[in-house]
C-alpha cells in the first residue's frame, strides 16, 4: 500500500465519508457499460468479501450512475450506465449509496466482533475467510474442530456491542504487526505499510474493508448458525437491513469528523440565504479536499481574501433592509468563523500527514524507529586517521597481507633466527619458497611494516611520506587471542629526519586523535628494524595526564600515561634494502593497532579489544 | 620479559641516595620499563620489563648497571658495588680444559662454553632466611641451600646455573650431544619427555640422559637430601636450539628464555667462582681447586665508529659531542673521541647489541633523555606520487550499505576446510602450513565464507542486515603471491526484491550499468543465483544461500546475498556523474499487466521495451501476480507535450513486440 493509495482511496482512511469533489482521470465506454476512473474515491471495490459500493459521480454535463467498483491494483475502475457526457479532467462530485455501504460495512464490523468472539473461546480455530455479503453469503469460516454453540456464543456478541467498543482503523508496518498481534496471515507483502482493524480489546488483523466506528452501531447483529462442513466450520452471522438504525444513528462515532450532512448542491443561488448555503458547501467540502497546504492557502484567499467570496457576500449587505441586514450579517459571520476553523483544522492535518485527526500532537513519544545501517567503529577510526596524516603530506597506501618473507622479515633486518620468523609466532603459507631465494617463503604478515621496503620500492627516492593500514596476524599461542587485527603504518624518509621529528608527528596525531593536551612519551625499546626504538605513550586521553578523574583514581592509565605502541628511527640495513643511502637519509616510522588506538579516546568504554572483533549484531549496532 | 627485584637486593650491587620510586621513573623513562612498583610488607619490589636484545640488563646487576649510568648522567650520586665482573679469579683455584674428576666430550658448536667445578663435602640444609626472603620476593620458590644457591647466581647475574649430584653421574662422565627423536629424559621437576631430536642433552657413563641442557636438569642427577658432593655446571648453549626444545616441549623455564637470547660468555667464570663462595657459605661445601673451562673460540668485540654529523641529524644537533662520549664511557665503552667521531667499543655484556653507529646513538639518546628532544613537524617537501587505490570509493561503497540500512563486520579471514570447499574445493585455497586449528587453516576466497558464520550467530536478532568490505585470497598458479582481492559482500534475511534493489541503486550511484545474468554459482541455489554482469566483466554473484552452505554454517533462515569485486567497481565506477536537464514537459505514467510464462525473465524485457519506444524514459515491475506483472512506465517527450493518444500507441506497439520477443500477453 503506497501513500498515494491511501491519498486517493480515501475509503480506507474515512469510511463515513460519503461525498467527494475530485477530477476524472480517464472515461472509457464499451457498449452499455461505461468506466471511470477518478483521481481519488470513496467507492469501495469489492474485495475482502465485502461487495463494492454504489452511488453516482455526477459532472456538469452529465453523470454516471455506479453499479460496480473493480479495485484495479489501486486504481479502482467505476463501472456503470452513463447518462449525458463524463470527459477526463472534468471536476465531479462521488455520491454513495449510503444505505447499501452503511449496511455493507456494518456487516463487515460484525464480521470482525464475529470473530473476535469466537477466537477468545477457541484460539486453536484457524480462521480461513470471511464472507461479509457478496452473493448474500455472510460467514467467518474456520479450520479445526472445536463444539460452538450459537446460545453461548450469542450473549458475548450482545455484551461487546453494548460496550460501545472503538474500532480503528490505521496504517502500519508488518514489523510493527508482528509486534502487536499473534495471528499475521503469512502472505502479506513485507515492505508496504499495511492497513489494519483493531477492535478495542483485541488484537489488531489486517483488513482492507470499511468499518464502523464504534460496535454500537452493530445493533442487532446476531450470530444465526453454526455449520459443519468437511474439516471446516462456518459460523453464520445476521445484520438487521433496511435504513440505518436510529439507535446507530443517534450514537454516532466518537471523533466528529470534519465532514457535516449535505444535501445536493444548488448550481445557482436563487436567494441570498442560499447563496451563503452553497458557500458554505462548496468551501467545506473544497477545504476537505486540498492535499497540501499551498493548495489550501488558495482556497483560503478565494474564500477569506480582500476579493474572497465572504467579502463579496458582505458587499450585498446595503442592499438588505435593517432587519435583513442584522439576520443576514451574523450568518456571513458565522460562515466566516466555520471556514477560519476548517481551514485552519485542515492546515493541522496536512501538517500531520493524515497521522492524526486531532490538532495536538505528542512530541514525548520517541516516534517510528528509523532504520539506518552501521558503519563498524573499526572504519571510522580508519578514516579519521587518514585524515589526520593526509594533512601534513602523508599518502595512504595498502600493501599485501600475504607476503614473501622478505618484506616482513628479511629486508627489515630480522635474522633468520629471530623468534618472531619461527612457525610458533607467524603463519606460514602451504607452498614452496619463492623461485628467489631472496623472497624466501610466503607468510601471512605480523606487521605493517611490510611496507615500509615496498614503498621504497614504488618510490624509488626519497621524500617518503607513508601510511600503510591494513590487517596483520599474529599466531598467538592463547586461542582466545584474536589472530588478525589492523594496523596503522607510518614511515617518513627525507634528508636531516632527527627523533624531533618523529616526536613531532606523533605529538600532532595524539592531539588531532585525542584532542588539546594529549602528547606522547617516549621510552627506550627494541625492534629489529629501528634503531633507536622506541615505546610510544600518550598523556592519558581519559584524565589528560592527572591521574585523577573529579577526585578519583583514573581506571585507564598507570600515572597519567597509555601505552600506544612501538616507533623509531628506520634502521640502515632497512634503508639500503629499500635502495636508499643511509649516509643521506634518514627516517622514522611507527606502526600501532587501529583498535587499540581508537579503545583509548575517553568514554568509549571498550575494555576488551576483541569486542571491536565480536560479529555479534548487538555489539555491532552500538558503532 | 620480565623480572622482579626488591629494592634491598638491588641495592646490594648499587649505592644511591635514590629513593625505590625515583630508580623506577628514571628507568623507565631512559632504561628498561618498571611496569609496577608494590610494597610488599617493607620492601619496595620493581616488576621490570627487558626487552629481549637487552639480556644483558635480565638480573640484579645488569638492572643496578644500566640504574647507575641514567642516575650518573642526571648529577645523581650512584655507585656501582659488587661487580663479579670486577672481581679477579681465587687464587688457590687452576683454570683448565681437563680435570681429573670429570670426563667430558663437548660438541662446541652446541656449547661454546662449557664449565663446572666439583664441590665437596656439602650439607643439604635451608638457605639463611634473607636469601629466601629475597628469593620468595624475586619470584622464586626457596627449596634448599643448592637449589637456592643456582637460582640466587641466575637472578642476581643474568647466567643460569645447574647443580649436579656428583655421585649420581655414572662413572663421572658426560657427553654433550644432539638428541636423537624419541630418546626419553625425566625433568627435575617429574615430567618425562619424549624428545623432538636436535636438541642439546648430556649423556653420563651409563648411557643415561642426565640434562636437557639450557633448559632443565635431569631427575636421575639431581640434588637431594643424602647429597654430599655437587659438581657446579655453567655454560652457554646455542641458542637456537633451546629455543625450539622448549617451545617443542612447552618448557619455557626462565634458563631457557636465557639461554636463547645468547647471554654474555664472558659472565661464566665470575659466575661460577661466586657460586663456589655461596655454597662454601651456605652449604659448607669445598671447591676442587681444578675448574674445568672449555671455551675455544672466545668472542671478539669490535670497535665501532660513530661520525658526529649523523649524530647530530639524528638528534636534532641536541647533544654535545662531549656528553655523547661521558654517556658511552659510563655504560661501560672504551671510548676515543676525535673531531669527527667516536670510537667506541662494547663491554662484553653488550658485545651482542652493539654493532653499529646508530647502535651507540641509540645508548647516548636515551641515556640523555627523550623527553628532552624538541618536538617538530617535518619541513621537507610532500611527496607526490600517490597510486590512487581508491580508498574513498571503498568508504563510498560503506556508506552506500549503511544507508540501506545493513551494519558493517570485520572478521577473521580464516576459515575451516569444510568452509573452504563450499567454493571451488579446499585446493582453490591458500592454506597455512602451522594454523592454530582445523577451525582457521585456510584463507579465504569469498567473503561469504566468513559472512555467513556471522548471519549465522545473530539469527536470534533476525531479520539481519550485515555486509562486509574486506580482502579474499585467490591462490595464483607458480610461485607468485595470491590476488588480494576487496571485496563487498551483504547477506539479508529480507527479500530478494529487496537485495536487487539495493544492488540496482549501488550500481546507480557507481554510475555502472549492469546485468544479473542468471546461472549456477558455488553456495547458492539452483535457479535463484546469477551473476552480475557489466559489458565484459564479471563483477560479481547474488543469490540465495543453498541448503549445503545453510548446512555447514547452521543458517535456518533463508539468507539472501551478494558479493562484489570492489576492484572492478573502482575501474568502472563514475567519479563525475553527466548531468541532464529536466524536461519540460509533464510525464504521462502508465501501467502495463502482462500475462507471462515460466520463468520469464523481466530484466530483459524491461531493457526491450526501452529500446522500443524512445518515449519509456523509465519502467520499472510495480506488481507480481500469478502469471502477470505489472509494469509502472513513464513516457516523455523532451521537446512537446505528450498526449494520451500517442502513449497509447506507443504501448500498443510494445505489448505487441513483446509477444514476439517474449511470448508475453496483454492482460485485460
Amino acid at each position: 500500500m503506497s501513500s498515494t493509495m491511501k491519498k486517493t482511496l480515501i475509503y480506507l482512511i474515512d469510511s463515513k465519508k460519503k461525498r467527494l469533489q475530485t477530477k476524472i482521470v480517464s472515461v472509457v465506454s464499451k457498449s452499455k457499460v461505461t468506466s471511470v476512473t477518478l483521481g481519488k474515491t470513496i467507492f469501495y471495490p469489492q474485495g475482502g468479501g465485502q461487495p463494492s459500493d454504489q452511488g453516482t459521480i455526477r459532472g456538469e454535463n452529465g453523470g454516471l450512475k455506479v453499479t460496480n467498483v473493480v479495485y484495479n491494483d489501486g486504481d479502482p475502475i467505476h463501472q456503470g450506465k452513463l447518462k449525458g457526457k463524463l470527459k477526463e479532467g472534468d471536476a465531479v462530485i462521488c455520491e454513495l449509496d449510503w444505505e447499501r455501504r452503511y449496511y455493507y460495512m456494518r456487516l463487515h464490523s460484525a464480521g470482525h466482533l464475529v470473530h473476535e468472539v469466537v477466537h477468545e473461546t477457541f484460539p486453536e480455530l484457524k480462521p480461513v475467510r470471511g464472507e461479509h455479503g457478496i452473493g448474500g453469503k455472510q460467514y467467518i469460516e474456520y479450520l479445526g474442530n472445536a463444539s460452538l454453540e450459537v446460545s453461548r456464543l450469542n450473549p458475548r456478541l450482545q455484551q461487546l456491542i453494548e460496550d460501545g467498543r472503538q474500532i480503528k482503523t490505521y496504517f502500519v508496518t508488518l514489523d510493527q504487526l508482528k509486534e502487536k498481534a499473534q495471528f499475521v496471515p503469512t502472505n502479506l507483502p513485507k515492505n508496504k505499510p499495511l492497513r489494519v482493524v483493531e477492535i478495542e480489546g483485541f488484537e489488531p488483523i489486517p483488513d482492507g474493508g470499511t468499518q464502523v466506528d464504534s460496535t454500537k452501531e452493530l445493533a442487532g447483529a446476531v450470530i444465526a448458525k453454526v455449520e459443519t462442513k468437511k474439516e471446516n466450520i462456518l459460523v453464520h452471522y445476521q445484520v438487521e437491513r433496511g435504513s440505518p438504525d436510529k439507535k446507530a444513528r443517534r450514537i454516532k462515532p466518537a471523533p466528529v469528523r470534519h465532514e457535516t450532512t449535505f444535501s445536493t448542491p444548488e448550481v445557482t443561488a436563487i436567494t441570498d440565504k442560499e447563496a451563503i448555503r452553497s458557500v458554505a458547501i462548496s468551501a467545506i467540502a473544497l477545504i476537505s479536499d486540498t492535499k497540501d497546504l499551498s493548495e489550501l492557502e488558495d482556497l483560503r484567499i478565494s474564500y477569506l481574501g480582500r476579493k474572497g467570496k465572504v467579502n463579496c457576500l458582505l458587499k450585498k449587505l446595503p442592499t438588505f433592509t435593517k432587519d435583513e441586514r442584522l439576520e443576514f450579517g451574523s450568518q456571513v459571520n458565522e460562515l466566516k468563523k466555520s471556514l477560519v476553523a476548517a481551514i485552519e483544522k485542515r492546515g493541522l492535518q496536512l501538517l500531520g500527514k493524515d497521522d492524526s485527526d486531532q490538532a495536538w500532537v505528542d512530541l514525548t513519544d520517541p516516534g517510528k524507529k528509523t532504520n539506518v545501517g552501521h558503519l563498524h567503529l573499526v572504519t571510522r577510526a580508519i578514516e579519521e586517521i587518514t585524515r589526520i596524516f593526509e594533512k601534513i603530506g602523508f599518502t595512504r597506501v595498502r600493501y599485501p597481507t600475504v607476503d614473501w618473507d622478505w618484506y616482513p622479515f628479511e629486508a627489515l633486518n630480522m635474522a633468520k633466527d629471530h623468534p618472531a620468523r619461527d612457525e610458533w609466532e607467524t603463519f606460514f603459507i602451504d607452498k614452496p619458497p619463492s623461485a628467489d631465494k631472496k623472497k624466501g617463503h610466503m607468510v601471512l604478515t605480523p606487521h605493517t611494516s611490510n611496507g615500509q621496503v615496498r614503498e621504497m620500492e614504488r618510490m624509488g627516492e626519497p621524500p617518503i611520506r607513508m601510511l600503510n593500514i591494513a590487517s596483520c596476524f599474529r599466531r598467538q599461542q592463547d586461542v582466545t587471542h584474536i589472530q588478525s587485527f589492523l594496523q596503522f603504518e607510518g614511515l617518513v624518509i627525507d634528508r636531516n629526519i632527527s627523533i624531533s621529528h618523529l616526536k613531532g608527528v606523533i605529538d600532532y596525531f595524539a592531539g588531532e586523535f585525542y584532542g588539546d593536551k594529549v602528547v606522547s612519551r617516549l621510552r627506550p625499546f627494541n625492534f629489529e628494524f629501528t634503531e633507536p626504538s622506541f615505546e610510544v605513550d600518550f598523556t592519558c586521553p581519559n584524565c589528560r595526564g592527572t591521574t585523577k578523574v573529579s577526585g578519583k583514581k583514573c581506571r585507564f592509565c598507570k600515572g597519567g600515561w597509555h601505552e600506544v605502541g612501538g616507533a623509531g628511527m628506520v634502521h640502515p640495513r632497512v634503508l639500503t634494502n629499500g635502495g636508499i643511502d643511509p649516509d643521506e637519509y634518514s627516517g622514522f616510522a611507527f606502526g600501532w593497532g587501529v583498535e587499540r588506538t581508537y579503545a583509548m579516546k575517553p568514554g568509549i568504554n571498550i575494555n576488551d579489544i576483541r569486542m571491536l572483533h565480536s560479529t555479534d549484531i548487538r555489539i555491532l549496532k552500538q558503532f | 620479559m620480565n623480572i622482579l627485584i626488591p629494592y634491598s637486593w638491588l641495592t646490594k650491587y648499587l649505592k644511591t641516595t635514590a629513593s625505590a620510586k625515583k630508580i623506577a621513573e628514571y628507568l623507565s623513562l631512559s632504561g628498561p620499563s618498571v611496569d609496577t612498583l608494590t610494597k610488599m610488607g617493607n620492601e619496595w619490589v620493581m616488576d621490570i620489563e627487558v626487552t629481549t636484545n637487552r639480556i644483558d640488563m635480565f638480573s640484579v646487576l645488569g638492572i643496578a648497571r644500566d640504574a647507575r649510568s641514567i642516575l650518573k648522567h642526571r648529577k645523581i650520586d650512584a655507585q656501582l658495588i659488587g661487580d663479579i665482573y670486577q672481581k679477579t679469579k681465587p687464587a688457590n683455584l687452576k683454570i683448565s680444559n681437563r680435570v681429573d674428576y670429570l670426563k667430558t666430550r663437548i660438541d662446541p658448536e652446541l656449547c661454546p662454553r662449557f664449565s663446572a667445578v666439583l664441590i665437596e663435602g656439602v650439607s643439604v640444609k635451608q638457605s639463611p632466611p634473607e636469601i629466601r626472603r629475597l628469593l620468595t620476593l624475586a619470584g622464586h620458590r626457596p627449596i634448599n641451600n643448592l637449589v637456592d644457591a643456582s637460582n640466587w647466581l641466575m637472578h642476581a647475574y643474568g647466567q643460569p646455573v645447574h647443580v649436579f649430584d656428583y655421585d649420581l653421574i655414572e662413572k663421572h662422565q658426560m657427553t654433550l650431544r644432539s638428541s636423537k627423536k624419541g630418546e626419553k629424559i625425566t625433568t627435575l621437576d617429574k615430567k618425562t619427555f619424549e624428545l623432538p631430536g636436535n636438541d642439546i642433552v648430556i649423556e653420563d657413563g651409563g648411557r643415561r640422559l642426565i640434562d636437557l641442557c639450557g633448559v632443565m636438569g635431569g631427575s636421575n642427577s639431581a640434588v637431594n637430601p643424602e647429597t654430599k658432593n655437587v659438581l657446579l655446571f655453567v655454560q652457554n648453549y646455542e641458542e637456537n636450539r633451546v629455543r625450539q626444545t622448549s617451545l617443542k616441549l612447552s618448557q619455557r623455564t626462565i634458563a631457557s628464555q636465557i639461554f636463547e637470547k645468547d647471554p654474555d660468555p664472558e659472565a661464566v667464570l665470575p659466575v661460577l667462582f661466586k657460586g663456589i663462595e655461596l655454597i662454601g657459605k651456605w652449604a659448607g661445601g669445598k671447591a676442587n681447586h681444578q675448574v674445568l673451562d672449555i671455551y675455544q673460540n672466545k668472542a671478539s668485540y669490535p670497535q665501532i665508529k660513530l661520525e658526529f654529523n649523523k649524530m647530530n641529524t639524528y638528534l636534532n644537533n641536541q647533544v654535545s659531542d662531549q656528553e655523547a662520549k661521558s654517556i658511552l664511557s659510563n655504560l661501560g665503552f672504551k671510548v676515543e673521541i676525535s673531531k669527527e667521531n667516536i670510537l667506541a667499543t662494547p663491554p662484553s655484556w653488550l658485545a651482542n647489541n652493539m654493532k653499529l653507529d646508530v647502535d651507540l646513538i641509540e645508548e647516548i639518546a636515551r641515556i640523555w633523555g627523550y623527553q628532552y628532544f624538541e618536538s617538530l613537524l617535518p619541513t621537507g617537501e610532500i611527496p607526490q606520487n600517490n597510486p590512487r587505490q581508491g580508498f574513498e570509493i571503498e568508504f563510498g561503497l560503506k556508506q552506500l550499505m549503511k544507508s540501506f540500512g545493513y551494519t558493517e563486520l570485520y572478521s577473521d579471514p580464516l576459515i575451516s576446510k569444510i568452509e573452504a570447499n563450499l567454493v571451488g574445493g579446499c585446493k582453490q585455497h591458500l592454506r597455512l602450513k602451522n594454523p592454530l586449528g582445523e577451525e582457521w587453516e585456510y584463507l579465504r576466497s569469498s567473503l561469504l565464507q566468513t559472512l555467513l558464520k556471522a548471519v549465522s550467530g545473530n539469527e536470534a536478532d533476525a531479520p539481519v542486515d550485515l555486509f562486509d568490505l574486506s580482502p579474499v585470497f585467490i591462490p595464483k598458479l607458480k610461485e607468485s603471491l595470491p590476488d588480494e582481492i576487496m571485496m563487498l559482500a551483504a547477506a539479508t534475511h529480507r527479500s530478494h526484491r529487496k537485495l536487487l534493489g539495493q544492488l540496482n541503486r549501488l550500481m546507480n550511484e557507481m554510475g555502472i550499468e549492469y546485468e544479473v545474468q542468471p546461472t549456477d554459482v558455488d553456495m547458492l541455489a539452483n535457479e535463484r543465483s546469477g551473476v552480475i554482469v557489466s559489458g565484459k566483466t564479471t563483477l560479481g554473484i547474488i543469490g540465495q544461500i543453498d541448503p549445503r552452505a545453510m548446512a555447514v554454517f547452521g543458517l535456518s533462515r533463508p539468507v539472501w546475498v551478494f558479493e562484489l569485486n570492489a576492484e572492478k567497481i573502482k575501474k568502472l565506477s563514475k567519479e563525475i556523474m553527466s548531468l541532464s536537464r529536466p524536461g519540460k514537459y509533464s510525464s504521462i505514467v502508465e501501467d502495463l499487466t502482462l500475462i507471462v510464462g515460466d520463468k520469464v525473465t523481466v530484466g530483459p524485457i524491461l531493457k526491450q521495451i526501452q529500446s522500443i519506444s524512445g518515449l519509456v524514459v523509465n519502467v520499472l515491475p510495480k506488481k507480481y501476480w500469478e502469471n502477470t506483472v505489472t509494469l509502472g512506465m513513464e513516457f516523455n517527450h523532451p521537446s512537446r507535450q505528450l498526449t494520451q493518444a500517442e502513449v497509447n500507441k506507443e504501448k500498443t506497439k510494445i505489448t505487441a513486440k513483446l509477444t514476439k520477443l517474449f511470448g508475453t500477453r496483454l492482460k485485460v
